[in-house]
């Protein structure tokens, strides 16, 4: 089929409006945050499952790719596809229902956060903020199974997830969640697998009570070991933590210079502080600890992602851009992990910003880089490529909230179970492999 | 791997690759807004295409220039940006860079530029002004306030005469307006990007406007305001200045019979939040809250001299708005919004139940001198 004549097929199901060609439309949805970049040939916006479910059928039977759009937050450039077309979710961006009694909301896949959190009562919220500006839509944060600070008391998305609809690459729609009487939940299949198995949608979603009191601690430590140590020291005390989020040294490069600061440790309670600021203080004599900060934080403003600020910060400062990695490690490896990203920051000579989540075993870090300096840009993308080489040796599993994305794509690594089960169940969902190619097992 | 080509100067360059895509800025662009969620309409969209464009990704074309004059200029983006970009600062940025290498805006805006050095004017000669004065209006000579009435009110006489009207009833002062013989305050050029040539004509202004020593100027619209600061003139508009010094409270109300209807009010950007609440309190009217409300004036009125179609667009969006917010009356403040809006909603026959009135013409209904 001519292209031509392909695109008026789809013209037929979504009209003429929402199939955007020009080179401006194909540029505009090409980038994703962190400005990572990739021209697709066109974009496609459904406003019905239905619609996505004929485009779907269309785009199999000829092979064309589609990568599914949220708001475009990616850290890991999730969103772009260098060939076939993008779907825009943006107009699926209804709030279904919201039921306060069951503490449960329905929102089509293109809603972002801000959009659900108007609607909600007061004493109600979505824990889960992963850009720390509500931006993320819901189809995307599934796709990502994304986590933020808080997911340490509240888990990440999927698992505030109580059923979903998604549409697959033959065209079917599939009501997930609510009905099947069994441990294992389909919808579970269609959680941070990157939009490679299917279109999400409709999620629903489980909302939580807000906490009346809310307080944030801020330690500082001279080591970053010291703000781990802490972290094991507090968990071991039962110690109820909604976040508890490590700030290391080069987030602060430029707005913070104090010398002396090596890691800031961030903590957010839901009850008086006043016990557990007395026990870090009698920790001073073991850890390095250069000061404790408390501050009442307003349970209306919810604290998602200080990081956020310490991130914006430095972007602001500093006038570079970040390329990120995201993984997990066993918690005893977390401190050597932290080594090798200063090994591969030092021995390319690029600053590093990197966020440590102890209690999920997380780290989020990315390499700075001048994106307007050609050699910058290449040596921060060498430096991904080293740090991802040498994680893997500790036993690091990549993409942890924020998927692999567009970013690790080609990188080879050694296949695991996980990683050729999922692969059966690709080609079974979407045997000619249209749907978001090349994200989720790398080397792919 | 890409090729930074270097189109634009450093500055502007590197304010482009400082945006990182978050598209926090997209929620309040007005375009995005009103028109349907399409990425390429709003803020974070336009840094891409120009970025790629200063990459050597894309190409520099007719479409790319229209593509950067559709952007209003109304700065809603520049509030929610995380890393305080000024998206409306960059768009004009690239305008004034991209006319310095030689690349000429829309026609229409090239053509209202020729007209603006040819006869101080944006448009013929056709469009006269001052048609709202009295016949055989003579200014006072002793009179040392200008009223500057601005060419979107000329084009929409009730605004300009009812707003002179109030401007003579309660200021106490002598005011006066130049009537056929006022020219454009040529701001059009600076928002369009023509840096050099908009100082050129300030000079040109101020000769022509010149003919007494100014006290001080009155302008209804945000465009002349801007202008007329940038003569070192002391300006302010008549809302302000009825607002500021409590003037409005001059104004004896005639007695109106109030019928139950949702009004809203379309403020300009200058107008702050206890401005409209003195409106309110003056008017005994509760002003409806609108989603995202924005005042249209500087760069859409660009769009529209263009016939940019996205501002039809958007234009269809706020109707949309209009009757989805059950909104019966509309008070618009900026001229050009007013223009707008009430000359597409004639001009359609829009099935449009909201009226819609200037603020001007709203004060005069109500009070007696
Ligand atoms: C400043 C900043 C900080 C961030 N920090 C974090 C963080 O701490 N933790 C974290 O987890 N993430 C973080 N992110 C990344 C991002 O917010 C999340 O990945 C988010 O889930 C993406 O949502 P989105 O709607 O923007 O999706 P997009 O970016 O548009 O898409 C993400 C992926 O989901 C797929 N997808 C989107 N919609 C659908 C759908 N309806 N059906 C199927 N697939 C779909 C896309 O194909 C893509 O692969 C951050 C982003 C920013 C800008
Ligand atoms: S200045 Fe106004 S019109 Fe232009 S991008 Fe920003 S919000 Fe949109
Ligand atoms: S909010 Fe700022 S950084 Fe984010 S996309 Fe808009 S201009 Fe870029």
């Amino acid at each position: 089929m001519s292209k031509e004549s392909f695109l008026s097929s789809l013209e037929k199901i979504v009209g003429k409006d929402n199939i955007l060609s020009a080179e401006i439309d194909r540029v505009a949805y090409s980038f994703s945050a962190y400005n990572i970049w990739s021209k697709p040939d066109f974009v496609i916006r459904p406003a019905y499952p239905e619609e996505v479910a004929d485009i779907l059928v269309e785009c199999s039977k000829n092979g064309i790719p589609i990568v599914p759009r949220g708001n475009g937050t990616s850290l890991v450039g999730g969103p772009i596809s260098s060939s076939g077309a993008i779907m825009s979710m943006r107009r699926m961006n209804s709030v279904l229902e919201v039921n306060p009694d069951d503490m449960t909301a329905t929102v089509e896949a293109g809603v972002c956060l801000r959009e659900l959190l108007k609607e909600l009562p007061e004493d109600l919220f979505f824990p889960v903020d992963p850009d720390g500006l509500c931006l993320s839509t819901f189809g995307g944060m599934v796709a990502e199974n994304s986590a933020s600070p808080l997911s340490l008391f509240y888990g990440t998305v999927g698992e505030s997830i109580m059923g979903l609809e998604v549409v697959t690459a033959d065209g079917s729609i599939w009501e997930l969640g609510a009905t099947i009487p069994c441990e294992g939940k389909m919808e579970k299949l269609f959680i941070g697998t990157e939009g490679t198995l299917g279109v999400i949608t409709k999620v629903k979603v489980r909302l939580r009570r807000r906490p009346l009191r809310l307080f944030g601690l801020t330690v500082d430590f001279s080591h970053v070991g010291d703000a781990l140590d802490l972290y094991s020291r507090l968990s071991y005390r039962g110690e109820l933590m909604l976040g508890y989020t490590i700030y290391y040294r080069d987030i602060f490069e430029v707005h913070l210079p104090d010398e002396r600061l090596g890691a800031r440790a961030y903590t957010i309670i839901p009850h008086e502080p006043h016990s557990l600021v007395e026990f870090i203080k009698e920790l001073s004599e073991e850890l390095e600890i250069l000061q404790v900060d408390v501050l009442e934080l307003d349970p209306r403003i919810l604290p998602y992602w200080k990081g956020n600020t310490y991130l914006m910060e430095n972007l602001k400062t500093t006038g570079k851009t970040v390329n990120f990695v995201s993984f997990t490690t066993n918690s005893d490896l977390l401190h050597e992990a932290v080594s090798r990203i200063d090994h591969v920051g030092a021995r390319m000579k690029l600053n590093t910003v990197t966020i440590i989540n102890p209690g999920l075993n997380w780290i989020l870090t990315g390499f700075s880089y001048d994106s307007l300096d050609n050699k910058s840009r290449e040596r921060a993308h060498k430096a991904v490529e080293m740090l991802a080489q040498s994680l893997e040796e500790l036993g690091a599993s990549f993409g942890y909230g924020t998927g692999v994305g567009f970013n690790m794509a080609g990188l080879k690594f050694k296949e695991l179970d996980n990683e050729a089960l999922y692969k059966k169940i690709k080609k079974v969902l979407d045997p000619s492999g249209i749907m978001n190619p090349g994200k989720v097992v790398l080397g792919d | 791997m890409f090729w930074v080509i270097e189109m634009f100067s450093k500055e502007l360059a590197s304010l482009l690759s400082k945006c990182i895509s978050c598209g926090a800025c997209n929620d309040s662009c007005p375009l995005v807004r009103f028109i349907d969620g399409n990425e390429t309409l709003g803020p974070r969209a336009r840094i891409s295409v120009f970025r790629a464009i200063d990459m050597g990704i894309m190409r520099i074309s007719v479409d790319a220039i229209e593509y950067l004059y559709e952007c209003g200029l109304c700065s809603l983006c520049d509030r929610s940006c995380p890393l305080d970009i000024e998206v409306s600062k960059l768009m004009l940025g690239i305008r004034a860079e991209l006319i310095k290498l030689g690349y000429v805006p829309p026609y229409e805006i090239a053509k209202m530029r020729n007209s603006l050095l040819d006869i101080m004017q944006p448009w013929s000669r056709e469009h006269r002004k001052g048609k709202w004065l009295p016949p055989n209006y003579s200014p006072d000579k002793e009179a040392n306030i200008l009223f500057f009435s601005g060419c979107w009110a000329n084009r929409a006489p009730e605004m300009a005469s009812s707003a002179f009207f109030i401007a003579e009833t309660i200021l106490g002062e002598k005011v006066y307006s130049l009537g056929e013989n006022e020219p454009c305050c040529g701001q059009f050029l600076r928002i369009a990007g023509y840096e050099e040539t908009y100082k050129d004509y300030l000079v040109k202004l101020r000769e022509h406007i010149r003919d007494r020593e100014i006290a001080r100027v009155l302008v209804i619209c945000e465009l002349c305001k801007a202008t007329m600061r940038d003569l070192g003139l002391e300006v302010s508009t008549l809302l302000e200045e009825l607002c500021e010094k409590k003037l409005i409270k001059r104004l004896r109300k005639r007695r109106h019979k109030h019928k139950s209807r949702k009004v809203a009010f379309l403020p300009t950007c200058s107008l702050k939040r206890e401005h409209a609440s003195l409106l309110e309190e003056f008017m005994k009217e509760k002003f409806a809250e609108m989603p995202s409300w924005f005042c249209m004036s500087c760069g859409f009125s660009l769009s529209e001299i263009s016939s940019l179609k996205t501002l039809e667009r958007m234009v269809d969006g706020i109707f949309t708005a209009l009757k989805d917010e059950k909104v019966d009356l509309l008070v618009v403040a900026d001229p050009f919004s007013y223009w707008l809006l009430s000359e597409s909603r004639k001009r359609n026959k829009r099935k449009v139940k909201t009226e819609i009135v200037d603020l001007y013409s709203f004060l005069v209904e109500r009070i007696k001198a």
